[in-house]
């Protein structure tokens, strides 16, 4: 522990001082090459629960190695988007193609043995179980896999295996596999949960809030783990309320607004007041795709 | 006609008092799904009562106490317990048919007293039932009490940071929903079918609770729904009024359930999914834990 | 709370072992057998001989041991159906009205081959006794799949839906087997027409073939949770039913799996009871009474924790407190009903009892509080 006088502690050194090392606080947009494009979504119209129109007619494309983030205030159409297109959302128009083909009616099944992945923003309710052991929770990704589910048998130990080699790979602080997932910390749940779906290699991850109520130590760990997903080619569908976050970390920034892109602007291009404006429905003159 | 007519009314007094007690319970984020075991017990105790001492006036008043008190005890392993609020509707279902067939069997039989005087043909608590709809819905949606009691049932935690306590509305709505369950059972035993028989009730405690799904948590469309109810319940026994002898008695016996089951799917159509959804309590069945 | 020097708290469990479980289950089940001692005192018996009885003719009297057994496996049937649905978070209550089509479809088989007319047949009981096995789980899986189909597709509340249909079901079994109903006694005494000794179950030192339908059904079924991906599905939507949709678990096809898994057994408790056990061989008049006791599937389920091992031994159990309450309510002169007012009684401690699964009493010693309180060094 060190104290810092007031007058020498900025933001930078105190993280440093919380978390015991140097904080990259704007992260190197990586140059990657651009591959083909891994999502097409075109004219996708979806309901949200109380009926109303949540997205209206939005069209984009992510490539291999692109980071594509979504800004905006919650409640503005991005978790319906992450919803569709993890096959979790009826679409009510439009379509959804990935690398080339028609999911826009798949199961959330099928997307997943497709590789699609799907980081959640509700990491309790919705991303773990909280009573299965961390090896049953990281079955959840695999239990439909050929290699672990033969004849209708789960092979428990490959993925006990499994569960063990990525729980170290990912800094999972737990006593055991069998530790129950409501028992981690929120930072080592969404551990698990980025362990679980990025060890799938997905050619599309869908990452909702990953970093949100998440400790500075670990939402540098997760930022690192997008990063090195879009090196290995995946496309991110990357949806935060930090700005500053979707501006470091992110190819092509879409404002949303009630359920419409106010544009697509070049992560280079990209300023906090624009993309500010955009999120609060001002359309900022030269910002249209 | 009048007859059939004047039944049917009278068993719908019954589901109205049953399922409105259900609505009040529910609409403070409590579910008892074991209506039906308060009703057994009210019924039971109340004829027993109201034949050994010859007082009516005494075997509702019990039949009132011991749903009150089945209501409280739902309570207590509920809200203060925090367990699952459809196991201990379960147990108290099981615990009203375990224990009033060992206790009623010696009271097996009819009532043998003289029946309750009537007004306009009808029981007196057709009337009273009725007027407890209305105040209940003007309590819940015109009163600060009725406030108190949805606030607690959508979003308990809010409803405490607002200064509501939560434990105590939750009380003091299963208590009074669990009076008027047991009321109903009485009502059943004392009136409507005098006569007792080990779980004579039929399942009137089920239809109650599809009742108040059915209802949408609104007790005039309630009443609506028991009227109607009572109606097939008297002409399922009484099918020579619509259709004279097509199908044995027995499938008669099974046309209200049936409509219940239809009912319900009337209601799970997406038409009406979504308006039914907004009217459900969000914090039904799930227990608030203070922080 | 203190007592003594000790202070007594209430603490939330982190985990709880299958051993901790087991001893709050027999804890349990020991409270209750003492609470229904009341029921005794009341009627002037001496509880300590009333069990006594209970448990001497349920699993020491030639007469009383080979009834017991025979409930025995009704339960154990009846529990596995209220399992299956348990594991997947649903409740199936339906148990009486799938057990009651159960026996509707092994009969139906039977009249399909003219045996009410020639009270026998020509074909052999090795092929009418599986065509009645299948019939009857069938007829299970018929009601099982609405209450499923209703829950998967529509959301609809199972309890109702399974309670309800139980209703139904009751009253068509009243029509099918009195008054001039298809499967009726030409006899008449409400009540169906007799299994001809051809086709009654074969039976082992005494104990019909379906014990080990049973049986079976239990082992594969804990395997089936153990090991099976069907299993993982199903406990993972029983669990967190949000989490396993977002995994692309089915939480249509989940509902409507586990209620026909569930209907099929419950089926087959319905041929177990009227067409197995030696004496019955018919849906007797007084069927609803096997379907009130079919409720006892769900009293052994929770106790068992849904395990459907733990839920043999609790099967036996029950099976001998139901066939001994029964034989000490006539042998005392006690009123009808003794062994419902039980199932009462132990539910109701069951449900108290749940408590305990998620909170435990700890001790410490209050010279210790301050101790526990202080702040664990720290290394700077």
């Amino acid at each position: 522990m060190a104290c810092l006088e007031t007058g020498f502690a900025t933001e930078k050194s105190l993280a440093e001082k919380m978390v015991g090392r140097e904080v990259i606080f704007r992260i190197e947009r990586t140059r990657v090459e651009k591959g083909k494009p891994i999502l097409q979504v075109e004219n996708l119209s979806v309901l949200s629960d109380q009926g109303f129109l949540a997205l209206d007619g939005v069209s984009f494309s992510i490539r291999e190695g692109e980071i594509f983030g979504i800004a905006g205030i919650s409640g503005n159409g991005q978790h319906e988007l992450a919803e569709v297109l993890a096959g979790l959302r009826k679409a009510e128009g439009g379509q959804v193609i990935l690398a080339g083909k028609d999911i826009t009616h798949s199961s959330s099944l099928e997307r997943w043995q497709m590789g699609v992945g799907h980081i959640p923003c509700e990491r309790i309710e919705v991303g773990s179980i909280g009573d299965f052991s961390l090896v049953e929770n990281i079955m959840m990704n695999f239990y439909f896999d050929g290699n672990v589910s033969r004849r209708g048998i789960l092979d428990y130990g490959k993925i006990r295996k499994l569960t063990e080699e990525i729980v170290s790979e990912y800094g999972v602080a737990a006593p055991s596999p069998d530790t129950k997932a409501k028992n981690l910390s929120g930072g080592n749940l969404q551990r698990l949960i980025l362990a679980r779906v990025l060890s799938r290699r997905p050619r599309l991850l869908i990452a909702n809030l990953p970093t949100q109520g998440l400790d500075v130590g670990a939402t540098e760990f997760v930022r690192n783990k997008l990063m090195e997903a879009k090196k290995e080619k995946a496309g991110i569908l990357l949806i935060s309320e930090d700005l500053d976050e979707i501006l470091s970390l992110s190819d092509w920034v879409a404002p949303i607004y009630e359920g419409e892109f106010m544009g697509i602007i070049p992560g280079g291009e990209a300023r906090r007041e624009s993309v500010g404006a955009m999120m609060a429905g001002l359309r900022v003159k030269g910002s249209e795709t | 006609m009048w007859e059939f007519i004047a039944r049917s009314l009278e068993a719908s007094t019954i589901f109205t008092f049953a399922a409105l007690g259900e609505l009040i319970n529910q609409r403070s984020g409590v579910l008892n799904v074991g209506i039906e075991g308060v009703m057994l017990f009210g019924a039971t105790l109340g004829f027993i009562t109201a034949q050994s001492t010859g007082s009516y006036l005494l075997g509702f008043l019990v039949g009132v106490a011991i749903g009150g008190l089945l209501g409280f005890l739902h309570g207590f392993f509920s809200v203060t317990l925090g367990a699952d609020q459809v196991v201990v509707g379960m147990g108290i279902w099981i615990l009203g048919f375990g224990l009033t067939t060992y206790i009623g069997n010696p009271y097996t039989g009819p009532l043998g007293m003289e029946r309750i005087p009537t007004i306009l043909g009808l029981s007196p608590f057709f009337y009273v039932g009725i007027a407890l709809v209305v105040v209940s819905w003007f309590v819940l949606s015109k009163t600060s009490l009725g406030l108190r009691i949805r606030s607690v049932g959508e979003d308990p935690s809010v409803a405490e940071v607002s200064g509501i306590d939560v434990t105590k509305t939750r009380y003091l709505c299963v208590t009074i929903g669990g009076m008027l369950m047991g009321l109903s059972g009485a009502i059943y035993s004392l009136f409507y079918n005098p006569v007792w028989n080990y779980n004579f009730l039929m399942g009137w405690g089920f239809i109650a609770l599809a009742l108040v799904f059915f209802s949408m948590w609104n007790p005039l469309i309630l009443l609506g729904g028991s009227l109607l109810f009572g109606t097939l319940w008297q002409l399922s026994l009484n099918p020579q009024l619509v259709l004279p002898g097509v199908l044995s008695r027995y499938i008669w016996r099974t046309v209200p359930f049936v409509i219940t089951i239809g009912v319900l799917l009337i209601i799970s159509t997406k038409w009406l999914r979504i308006r039914w959804g907004a009217a459900k309590p969000e914090a039904l069945a799930m227990p608030y834990i203070k922080e | 709370m203190r007592i003594g020097s000790y202070e007594l708290k209430l603490e939330k469990r982190l985990t709880l072992t299958g051993w901790e479980a087991a001893i709050i289950s027999i804890l349990a089940i020991i409270f209750a057998l003492a609470l229904f001692s009341f029921i005794f005192i009341l009627a002037e018996i001496n509880p300590l001989f009333a069990y006594q009885e209970i448990f001497s003719y349920a699993f020491a009297n030639p007469y009383g041991l080979p009834l017991t057994i025979n409930r025995f496996i009704f339960l154990l049937l009846c529990t596995s159906a209220f399992i299956i649905p348990f594991r997947a978070g649903l409740w199936n209550i339906g148990m009486p009205g799938q057990l009651y089509f159960g026996a509707l479809g092994a009969f139906a088989v039977l009249f399909a081959f003219g045996v009410k007319e020639f009270h026998t047949s020509d074909l052999s009981p090795e092929i009418l006794i599986p065509l009645m096995l299948i019939a009857a789980a069938l007829g299970g899986v018929g009601l099982g799949a609405i209450a499923g189909f209703l829950k998967g597709k529509f959301n609809i509340n199972e309890i109702v839906v399974t309670m309800i249909i139980n209703f139904i079901a009751f009253w068509l079994v009243a029509h099918m087997i009195k008054e001039g109903g298809p499967f009726m006694n030409p006899g008449g005494r409400g009540e169906s027409f007799e299994l001809p000794p051809s086709v009654y179950a074969p039976l082992i030192m005494g104990i019909p073939f379906t014990i080990f339908l049973a049986l079976g059904i239990a082992v594969l079924l804990f395997f089936l949770f153990a090991k099976t991906k069907i299993g993982y599905q199903i406990k993972a939507h029983g669990h967190n039913p949000a989490a396993a949709r977002y995994a692309g678990i089915s939480t249509f096809k989940i509902p409507l799996l586990v209620f026909i898994m569930g209907g099929a057994v419950a089926g087959l408790a319905g041929y177990h009871y009227f067409a197995a056990v030696p004496g019955v061989y018919k849906i007797s008049r007084n069927y609803g009474y096997f379907g009130d006791l079919a409720f006892y599937g769900i009293i052994c389920g929770l106790i068992s924790q849904g395990n459907p091992l733990a839920a043999i031994p609790v099967a036996l159990l029950f099976g001998g407190l139901s066939i001994g309450g029964r034989f000490v309510q006539g042998k005392l002169n006690m009123g009808f009903g003794v062994d419902y007012a039980l199932l009462g009684v132990l539910m109701i401690t069951l449900v108290a009892f749940q408590f305990f699964y998620r909170y435990k009493i700890a001790w410490t010693k209050t010279g210790d509080l301050l101790e526990s309180r202080r702040r664990p060094l720290s290394n700077g």
